[in-house]
């Protein structure tokens, strides 16, 4: 450790973070509280400012408020320890927070207009925990902000410097980027004609109810008696079976042609290559997107299709890197259209081994199906049933076909799930109609946890999920046996790990 | 542990059954005395809310006649002593375990909950101390994963003191364990 820290004593922010904290309180309030306000200022239960209670009322809310900035600011001080920043907050309950050097990815400087005037900036440290966790300090001189962070960094730059080196020389060994995909226009139209299409269909409906709304404001203005332009409408489509045809058809094809076209220019020239940085993912037409990861960083890989791709042989691939949980659906690699090679080569470039490698199965309990066929399938229907005959007479009894797709459904996913198993690699499978896998290393789990309903405990079942950064796996109803033999293992792999999560 | 009919899988490095198991290692029940904050704090939350509903229910006007008021206070009173029996039972529940690699909380009557960090997959770790659990000197440690969220771990219910020493005891263990 450096010897002169400035920073070894606890110290206050500038006081202009009494301002801040102020207007961050009042932002809250608003944000969490408008719909409460709205009525107080305006409508039939408005405020009325000639009572001397709501100005009472006023001054005793700005009160509390300056109370809480206050001493939000007097309570809260930061230090530099040995090898981590150590902060104490909090007004009613009392925070202390360590963040030791090593896991501070980032340090950003934030100023806004008010930080700005005085002359302040907010200090963000990002350590890749969820989102509320990160350490923020709300107002620091910039100058001092400045030292602050050189000295993190040149700290943390003092542990690292053996892992430096190491990293360079394997620089060296592979310099070009090698191309692990690259998907074509056939590919893709694929992918389009495949792909869901209820997004698109939902998007034409509200377009229509747009052209609707429009043509009735143009008949108004134009004053066309609305009932006359309906009444034609009518008229046209109780006449024509054609005018139904040319409506389905619109409804129908429509969406279609435009998710396929979206889907062409999203993904075009799409392709995933690997270079020293690690993973790379580059696709577009008009808008060049591209997202990358290092292959420390990845922690699950998935691909899977529904029964349309099974049929053209394609499979959608994601890549699941480190990050976190507010960012986590931006950073997901997503590859649609892959095939089984890609597949392949992909797992064996992140050194899972090949797509068919060695495992060892097991399944879920059938109790997964057969439980869930009488609390969500039977019971209710039952209960709904019972109670909606008085009204409904024999029409209740369609009450029933709920059970039946409750238990099949389920029944289906019973027999897709798998847990596939070996030294350093768990995998599984899942889905419904179609099929989707998972795999991970064992070594990239950060928690394990078991969890059990009542019925578990009595039928020797449990649930177990494997947490990752950013990411986590979920297996239900196996048995306890399993569960503890995964956990003992997952725990064994990761606490015995030399090369890291991310 | 009990019997599982097959392996995990074929050719282990290690013998897994002889893995430590995580159900079986010694918990530490939380300190006595948090059983009050638990206590108190729902017992307050019932009280508020139950005052507000009737306020509200009187206000309104809407119930009438002695024998719905008296199922209402009733179905209040039942609940309320079914809280009370609960809240013991299921603290005796609760309970952490730190083993040389990881730290272990588990918790739920019912429905029961075991969660295991190991150190080294820690990211950084927080004291806390609420204005109940200040009145009988008790803190919590809560420890981070990357990623955030779901996975993290919190153990309420610790003497002053033992939180600082294990806050203390986590820190090295993550520092070291970096290296």
């Amino acid at each position: 450790m450096n010897e002169n820290n400035p920073f070894s004593a606890p110290s206050r922010q500038s006081p202009a973070a009494i301002v801040l904290f102020l207007i961050k309180f009042l932002k809250i309030t608003v944000r969490q509280a408008w719909p409460a306000l709205i009525p107080l200022l305006v409508g039939t239960r408005k405020l009325d400012f000639s009572d001397w209670y709501v100005y009472a009322l006023i001054i005793g809310v700005a009160a509390i408020y300056l109370f809480f900035s206050i001493f939000s600011y007097l309570r809260f001080y930061y230090h530099l320890n040995e090898g981590e920043i150590v902060i104490k907050k909090g007004v009613l309950t009392r925070t202390v927070v360590n963040l030791p050097f090593e896991k501070i990815q980032t340090i950003d400087f934030k100023q806004n207009i008010l930080q700005q005037v005085f002359g302040v900036v907010e200090f963000a440290i990002d350590s890749a925990g969820s989102k509320k966790q990160e350490v923020s300090l709300t107002a620091i001189p910039l100058h001092q902000a400045e030292a602050l962070r050189q000295f993190i960094l040149d700290e943390k730059k003092q542990k690292a410097t053996g892992q430096v080196e190491e990293a360079k020389s394997e620089e060296a060994i592979s310099h070009e980027d090698s191309l692990i995909l690259k998907l074509h226009i056939s590919d893709l139209f694929k992918v389009g004609i495949t792909q869901n299409h209820f997004k698109s269909f939902g998007l034409m409906i509200a377009f229509s109810f747009w052209v609707m709304d429009q043509v009735r404001k143009i008949t108004q203005e134009n004053d066309f008696g609305e009932e006359e332009i309906e009444e034609t409408v009518v008229n046209y489509a109780n006449g024509t079976l054609f005018f139904w045809l040319l409506f389905t058809l619109f409804l129908v094809f429509i969406p279609f042609v435009i998710s396929l076209f979206s889907t062409v220019f999203r993904h075009f020239n799409m392709q995933l290559s690997l270079s020293k940085d690690g993973l790379k993912l580059t696709s577009g037409l008009f808008n060049k997107k591209q997202r990358s990861t290092t292959l420390n960083k990845v922690q699950a890989t998935a691909w899977g299709h529904n029964p349309l791709q099974k049929l053209l042989q394609i499979s959608t691939i994601k890549i699941y890197p480190a990050s976190s949980a507010s960012i986590r659906l931006k950073n997901i690699l997503t590859i649609p259209g892959g095939k089984e090679k890609h597949v392949n080569i992909l797992l064996e470039n992140l050194g899972l081994g090949s797509k068919d490698a060695q495992f060892k199965t097991h399944q879920i309990s059938e109790f997964y199906y057969k439980r869930t066929f009488w609390i969500v399938g039977i019971i209710p229907a039952f209960l709904a049933t019972v109670v909606s005959f008085w009204n409904w007479s024999f029409y209740s009894l369609f009450f029933c076909l709920w059970p039946v797709l409750v238990g099949s459904t389920t029944y289906l996913q019973y027999k897709k799930w798998k847990i596939l198993v070996n030294e350093n690699i768990l995998r599984i499978q899942f889905g419904l109609f179609g099929l989707h896998n998972k795999i991970i290393f064992w070594h990239k789990i950060q928690a394990v946890k078991i969890s059990r309903t009542p019925f578990q405990n009595k039928y020797g079942l449990a649930n177990i999920t494997f947490y990752q950064a950013g990411h986590q796996i979920k297996v239900p109803y196996i048995s306890i046996g399993l569960a503890e033999h995964l956990q003992s293992y997952a725990l064994y792999k990761i606490e015995s790990d030399q090369e890291g999560w991310m | 542990m009990s019997e599982v009919e097959d392996t995990l899988f074929e050719n282990a490095d290690i013998d897994i059954q002889a893995l430590p198991n995580v159900a079986t290692s010694n918990f530490n029940p939380l300190a006595g005395n948090y059983f009050w904050v638990i206590f108190f704090r729902a017992n307050l939350i019932f009280l508020a809310l139950s005052i507000g509903f009737f306020i509200f229910l009187l206000q309104s006007g809407e119930v009438n006649g002695i024998k719905i008021w008296a199922y209402l206070i009733g179905g209040f009173t039942a609940f309320w002593l079914f809280l009370n029996i609960f809240l013991p039972f299921s603290f005796r529940k609760k309970g952490f375990s730190i083993r040389e690699r990881d730290i272990i909380y588990k918790s739920g009557l019912w429905w029961t909950k075991i969660i295991v960090i190991p150190f080294n997959r820690i990211q950084h770790c927080e004291v806390q101390q609420g204005p109940f659990s200040k009145i009988f000197g008790l803190k919590s440690l809560t420890v981070f994963t990357a990623g955030g969220g779901s996975s993290d771990l919190k153990v309420n219910g610790l003497p002053d003191n033992k939180a600082d020493q294990l806050k203390e005891f986590v820190l090295t263990k993550i520092t070291n364990e970096d290296e």
